[in-house]
């Protein structure tokens, strides 16, 4: 064992070495020793192990393979992690503070093998170049290409709101707003396009919906410059690996050369997916997705779109364009993106001029805040209610003595926990988790739901026991079952669609009237 | 830096850690947690306390760090012992998770031997053995390590450098492959 004095020595002749050219260490350390073989032996064994693997211990204990340590809560050069944004293939994305200009970024830790040799580095300085001189309102700025402890971090806008993928779980949207939609995405794309940067990568997760119901374009950091051609192609041989193969354009599945008629390609997926809430090319794994988006037309969306949308004005154009843009043949879809956001605006004109004025003043909803508020006290009331109701039903436990009484009342007890924390539980993630409430709110409703009714049964047979002798509580309990019954099947519903399914047709309305 | 003090702090992060690792595992999301978020989380958790027991950050994933030493290698011994075919250790749950974090291939490390060099290179540079505490086990930076330390990151460089190469020495004399 290594005495202590001697380590000292054999620190400093192990970095004297390092700081050697690779071929000269070893006479270096044979000279330095002075005929010491024990020490010659100890450093050269050590430069062997430190020459051997040096990325030994480099990757911390905790993380997983692939990616690199989340480092929440940490500084970051000068960004503050605050929580993980989302995973996909180019990496872990944070939300950050950036500690200097006092404002929330969008962190994204690029996987090292995007980083690795110095070609691409070099790509990758370029196309974040590109993509920081987009500037438009409907793509996220990207801020800045940074390095801290080896790791390559691309900082850009932070913005707030749901996915598309969010908007298409929920079901799909009238053809007015996929219109809408589609006028802020292709209008982005076009400002992209112009500087000849293709996305490559467009999907409803890239696309989110600020709070104010404008859309913004993810992840331009894909993006690659229009001069790179197929060889550069081969060079990453990347086709498949980087988009989701679900969103490809046939070219880009094949491997060609791609331009910015692929994002159109792309761009048509995810409008049929809006509008009819089911993918055009569907297939249980990728290569199925695959051949069907080389070979197969998509079905009529005329025929896909919810009945009540179906004789809705602009569906005509909306079907047009989309059919022209899922056409297999780049030469086959629009010449150029203006072209693509000159036929959506005529699509859209047509829908206003054949919708007549009352009708748009009928379909007018509550302001979105309004609408939550109400869904709010709703959910508030309902647990309150429900637990205040709990006291009379520990009274009336005695008025069937034994079992039958105990059990009613624990029946009880058992609705009224699940329906009330559930549903505070909800009220919380909508107030504090907006994103993740969504999913939320669909899990827990079967929950609910079944406490309800189990609620609402137990109230109804403490009625019926306490009619005989305690009119004043039947009628109490009655009146609580009935009360419960039409909360949920009546004003729950109600107050739920108002405020998270109507929440952006004001301003999608608004903007219809600027333009 | 001594150790006896942070005794009881160390009990307490390792506690975290472990009732955080299960409950993730419960609520089944064990295939899209990152283990190292979960780590963090329990940071953030435990630098929340009203009255924090730690002078400040740094001294606060020191601590963390000599706990997650603690509760990886506790945890590659129980897999160890599994693999060897005795008696059938309750595999619990927060080991699918963990065992997802360091995979049993050929490239990954020997938790239990790495802990053992460790330990050894305390004997012989104590401070040296913090930084690889802090640096693998701890998941620190560079600069964090310098800060937890009082020392200057590019002396942090230096004696991590030798360090990995001291225990990747010590590794191979006592693997037998």
């Amino acid at each position: 064992m290594t005495s202590v004095p001697e380590w000292a020595r054999i620190n400093e002749l192990f970095h004297q070495a390092l700081a050697q050219p690779a071929g000269r260490r070893g006479a270096f350390v044979a000279e330095a020793c002075g005929g010491d073989r024990a020490l010659e032996a100890e450093v050269s064994s050590l430069l062997a192990a430190h020459e051997q693997d040096e990325a030994f211990l480099e990757r911390p204990a905790m993380a997983d393979t692939g990616t690199p340590p989340a480092p929440i809560g940490h500084l970051v050069g000068h960004y503050r992690v605050v929580r993980v944004l989302g995973e996909g293939g180019m990496g872990v994305v944070y939300l950050a503070d950036d500690t200097r200009l006092g404002r929330q970024v969008a962190l994204k830790a690029l996987p090292p093998r995007f980083t690795a040799d110095p070609a691409r580095r070099a790509r990758l300085q370029r196309e974040a170049r590109a993509a920081a001189a987009l500037t438009h309102p409907a793509i996220a700025t990207v801020y800045a290409l940074e390095e801290f402890d080896g790791q390559v971090y691309i900082a850009g806008e932070y913005v707030p709101g749901e996915t598309l993928r969010d908007e298409i779980r929920r079901g799909p949207l009238e053809p007015s707003r996929v219109i809408d939609t589609a006028l802020g995405l292709a209008r982005a794309l076009a400002a992209a396009h112009d500087r000849g940067i293709v996305h490559r990568d467009l999907k409803p997760e890239n696309v989110i919906r600020t709070p104010g119901g404008d859309v913004k374009i993810l992840d331009f950091g894909l993006a690659r410059m229009r001069e790179t051609g197929p060889s550069d192609d081969a060079e990453t041989g990347t086709g498949l690996a980087i988009g989701t193969p679900a969103y490809m354009s046939p070219e880009q599945i094949r491997g060609d050369a791609v331009d910015f008629r692929s994002d159109l390609f792309s761009l048509g997926v995810v409008l049929y997916e809006l509008a009819t809430g089911a993918h055009p090319f569907p297939g249980s794994n990728a290569a199925s997705t695959i051949a069907r988006i080389l070979e197969t037309e998509p079905p009529q969306l005329s025929a896909r779109v919810p009945a009540e949308f179906a004789g809705a004005a602009g569906l005509g154009g909306l079907e047009a364009v989309i059919l022209a843009c899922l056409q297999k043949a780049p030469d086959a879809r629009f010449r150029s993106t203006p072209e693509l956001v000159a036929a959506l605006a005529r699509a859209r004109d047509a829908a206003a001029e054949a919708k007549p004025e009352s009708a748009r003043a009928s379909v007018r909803p509550l302001p979105t805040r309004q609408a939550l508020w109400w869904w709010q006290l709703h959910q508030a009331m309902a647990s309150l209610g429900y637990a205040v109701m709990l006291v009379p039903l520990w009274q009336a436990r005695n008025w069937t003595p034994g079992l039958p009484g105990t059990a009613l009342f624990l029946a009880g007890l058992a609705a009224v926990l699940v329906a009330s924390t559930l549903r505070l539980n909800l009220w919380f993630a909508v107030r504090e988790l907006p994103a993740e409430s969504a999913a939320q709110r669909t899990r827990a409703a079967r929950w609910i739901r079944i406490a309800d009714v189990l609620f609402v049964v137990v109230f109804a047979i403490a009625g019926a026991i306490a009619l005989d002798g305690h009119s004043g509580m039947a009628v109490l309990f009655v009146t609580a079952a009935l009360g419960a019954l039409v909360a949920f099947t009546i004003i729950e519903p109600a107050t739920a669609r108002a405020a998270f399914r109507d929440r952006r047709i004001d301003s999608l309305r608004d903007r219809i009237n600027v333009d | 830096m001594t150790r006896e003090p942070v005794g009881a702090l160390v009990e307490d992060v390792y506690a975290e850690l472990r009732q955080l690792a299960d409950r993730y595992v419960r609520r089944e999301q064990a295939k899209s947690v990152q283990a190292t978020e979960l780590v963090h989380e329990a940071y953030l958790r435990l630098l929340k306390d009203k009255s924090p027991r730690w002078r400040n950050r740094t001294h606060f994933l020191a601590i963390a760090a000599i706990s997650m030493r603690r509760l990886l290698v506790e945890r590659a011994r129980a897999r160890g012992a599994v693999k060897r075919g005795g008696e059938r250790v309750q595999v619990t749950l927060d080991e699918r998770l963990l065992a997802q974090a360091a995979p049993d291939d050929d490239a990954s490390i020997d938790l239990v031997a790495l802990d053992r060099a460790l330990t050894s290179l305390e004997k012989i540079d104590a401070q040296q053995a913090r930084i690889v505490e802090l640096r693998f086990f701890g998941g620190l930076s560079v600069e964090e390590t310098a800060d937890a330390l009082s020392i200057s990151p590019a002396t942090v460089k230096r004696h991590w450098t030798i360090a990995k190469a001291w225990l990747r020495r010590e590794l191979q004399r006592t693997t037998t492959r």
